[in-house]
C-alpha cells in the first residue's frame, strides 16, 4: 500500500494589497520587513475559511474525476479560526458534499501543519484502509488582522498574506504515475516555546476579552534571535533526520519546498540542503508568509510549472510560530 | 552624550543607532545569520580557532614563548636550533624534510605569543602565527585559559616567493591553506593535552623545556 499526493490547489483572495498599502499606515518605507516583499493577496471581512477550501479542492476533485463522497478523511488547518469551539474542517466537509468518516482541525503545527497532516493521513489512511483523502491549509488572519486599521503600521503587518492550498491524497496499491509517494515523515514539538507567539491586547487584556483594541500578533521580543536561531537549527535537524529515517543522504534531495516566513530562512534552508535557487520553489515575493498554507500552495505552483520532475525526491519542511513545532517529510515522485 | 561627531558624521555606510534604526539592525544581523556556511567564506582569508585549556595562563605563556614547545605539541615541526639572536631553524618534517626558520615574539604584559615562520629560508619571515592567551577566569568564570590562534592569508601562501630554495618536488605550504583549520585544530588539542596532563599531574612545563633548551 502506497500513500501518496496525486496533486494539489490553491485558492488566493482577489485582493492584491502593494507595499504601498503599509506606508499609508505609517509603516515607514524604511521598514526592514519590507525587504523581500512586494504583494501580498488580502481576504476580505466577510470571507470563511472554509470556503477557500471548498473552492481549492472543488478545482482538484474535478481534475482528477473524485467525488466528494470518495473522500473519507479531511485534515485542515486554519490560522484563523471562523468557528471557534467546533472547528472549521467539519463545514468545509459539507460545503463540499462529503460525508467523511474522519474530520481532523489540526492546530498545533502551524506553518508545518501541511507536515504533520501527511504524516497523518498516511497512518489513518493505512490503518483504517481509506481510500482518499484531504489535506487543506487556509491562512485568513493577513487581511484580518493585520491589515486592521490598528495592525497596518505596525512593521510585521507588512508580511503576512492570505491564502488557501489542497492537497489531495491517495491510498493505493497501483503507482500512479504523476504522483508523489510520501517515504518518511520527521516531526518535533518544542513546547517550551510555544507561549513565545501570543495575542497582545493592551491593559493586559485576554484575547477573549471585551475591549476596542483588536489585538495584535506578536513575538517575545526579548527572545527574537533566539526565535530566529531555533528555525535555523530545528530545520535543518529535521531534514537530517528523516533522510536518516528514510536512508537518504541530504545530497538526495532533489526538490525543496518550505513555509516562508521571509527571505533569510528560504535562503538559509536552502543553503542548508545545497541546492541551487532554481531547485527551491517559494512565492513570498508576491503572496508573503502564507503561514500554513504556504506549502501547498508552494507545492501546487510547483507542480503546476512542471519544477518538479518524475524521480525527483521532494523534501517539504518548515517550523511554526516562534519554534514550537519543526517537521520535515520526504515525497518521492 | 556622545553621538555623532563631524568627522564620523562623513563617513558613508555607517550602521550606527543614531542613523540606523535597531530594527534595521536586526534585520542585517538575520541576513547575516546562515544555518551554514561555506568553508571558505569563513576561513579564505583568516583561520582562526581558539581552546580552552584547563592550566593557568602563565603556565600556558611560559610553554608556549618557549620555541622547544613546538618540537612537543605542532604535528610535525621539529629540533629547532638556534641559528642567532632569536631566529631559530627547524625541521618540517612534513614533506621532504623542509627547513623550518622560526622566531618568537612574546609579550608578557599582553600574554601574546606570536610565531614569525617561514619555510626555506630564515630572511623574510612572513608565515606568522598570532596568539593571544587570556585568563578563563575573566571570560568563562573558570580557572585556566583560553588560547586564540589566527593566522592571516599572507599573498606568499598562494605564490612561493622563493622558489629556488625549495626541495625539487615538495609541496608548497600555501597549498595546504585549506586544511589550516583542521590542522590547526589538531595542534591546539594537542597543546591542550600536553598542558592540561602536566598541569593535573602537578609536572613543571620548565623541566621539560629547559633540558631541550640545552641540547
Amino acid at each position: 500500500m502506497k500513500v501518496t499526493i496525486l496533486g494539489a490547489e490553491t485558492f488566493m483572495p482577489e485582493k492584491i494589497r502593494q507595499n504601498d498599502f503599509f506606508t499609508n499606515y505609517s509603516s515607514s518605507e524604511s521598514n526592514p520587513m519590507f525587504r523581500g516583499t512586494k504583494e501580498r493577496r488580502h481576504c476580505s471581512r466577510e470571507d470563511k475559511g472554509s470556503q477557500f477550501l471548498e473552492k481549492a479542492s472543488e478545482k482538484l476533485l474535478e481534475k482528477y474525476n473524485i467525488k466528494a463522497e470518495e473522500i473519507d478523511l479531511f485534515l485542515s488547518n486554519f490560522t484563523m479560526l471562523d468557528i471557534p469551539f467546533t472547528g472549521t474542517g467539519a463545514a468545509w466537509a459539507y460545503t463540499l458534499g462529503a460525508s467523511p468518516s474522519h474530520i481532523c482541525d489540526i492546530h498545533n503545527s502551524g506553518c508545518t501543519s501541511f507536515v504533520l497532516m501527511l504524516d497523518l493521513a498516511k497512518t489513518l489512511m493505512k490503518s483504517l484502509g481509506l481510500k482518499y483523502a484531504l489535506i487543506g491549509n487556509v491562512q485568513t488572519s493577513a487581511g484580518k488582522i493585520f491589515a486592521h486599521p490598528q495592525n497596518a503600521g505596525k512593521p510585521q503587518s507588512v508580511v503576512p498574506g492570505d491564502g488557501c492550498g489542497v492537497a489531495l491524497i491517495e491510498a493505493s496499491e497501483a503507482h500512479n504515475e504523476n504522483s508523489g509517494e510520501i517515504i518518511e515523515a520527521a516531526i518535533a514539538n518544542h513546547g517550551e516555546f510555544a507561549e513565545d507567539m501570543f495575542i497582545e491586547k493592551g491593559n493586559n487584556l485576554y484575547w477573549w476579552e471585551p475591549s476596542e483594541d483588536i489585538g495584535s500578533i506578536e513575538f517575545n521580543k526579548s527572545r527574537i534571535m533566539k526565535i530566529i536561531s531555533r528555525g535555523n537549527k530545528t530545520v535543518p535537524e529535521r531534514i537530517k533526520e528523516v533522510c536518516l529515517k528514510a536512508d537518504k543522504k541530504i545530497s538526495d534531495i532533489d526538490f525543496l519546498i518550505t513555509n516562508q516566513p521571509n527571505p533569510v530562512f528560504l535562503r538559509n534552508w536552502r543553503e542548508f540542503v545545497q541546492l541551487p535557487e532554481n531547485k527551491m520553489y517559494h512565492s513570498f515575493s508576491k503572496y508573503g508568509n502564507l503561514f500554513g498554507a504556504a506549502i501547498p500552495v508552494n507545492l501546487s505552483e510547483a507542480l503546476d510549472k512542471q519544477l518538479i520532475k518524475k524521480g525527483d525526491l521532494l523534501c517539504i519542511a518548515g517550523f511554526s510560530h516562534a519554534g514550537d513545532y519543526s517537521s520535515a517529510a520526504l515525497i518521492q515522485y | 552624550m556622545f553621538t555623532e561627531n563631524k568627522e564620523i558624521k562623513q563617513i558613508k555606510g555607517l550602521k550606527r543607532i543614531e542613523r540606523f534604526s535597531p530594527e534595521e539592525f536586526q534585520f542585517d544581523v538575520m541576513e547575516l545569520t546562515h544555518t551554514v556556511y561555506e568553508h571558505e567564506e569563513v576561513f579564505g582569508q583568516f583561520c582562526t580557532i581558539q581552546t580552552y585549556i584547563d592550566c593557568p595562563p602563565e603556565i600556558v605563556f611560559k610553554y608556549m614563548s618557549n620555541i622547544h614547545s613546538l618540537s612537543e605539541w605542532t604535528y610535525s615541526t621539529r629540533e629547532y636550533k638556534k641559528v642567532d639572536g632569536e631566529l631559530y631553524r627547524g625541521r618540517d618534517l612534513l614533506d621532504k624534510n623542509t627547513p623550518i626558520y622560526c622566531s618568537v615574539k612574546s609579550n608578557r604584559e599582553a600574554m601574546t605569543v606570536d610565531y614569525h615562520c617561514a619555510w626555506d629560508q630564515g630572511e623574510k619571515l612572513w608565515m606568522i602565527y598570532l596568539n593571544r592567551i587570556v585568563d578563563a577566569e575573566t571570560v568563562l568564570n573558570k580557572p585556566g585559559s583560553v588560547v586564540f590562534w589566527n593566522n592571516c592569508r599572507h599573498p606568499f601562501y598562494d605564490t612561493n616567493p622563493f622558489p629556488e630554495k625549495a626541495p625539487p618536488g615538495r609541496i608548497w605550504v600555501g597549498e595546504l591553506w585549506e586544511s589550516f583549520y583542521a590542522g590547526h585544530k589538531i595542534e591546539a588539542e594537542n597543546l591542550k593535552k600536553i598542558l592540561e596532563y602536566r598541569h593535573k599531574n602537578k609536572l613543571s612545563v620548565e623541566s621539560v623545556i629547559s633540558k631541550k633548551d640545552t641540547e
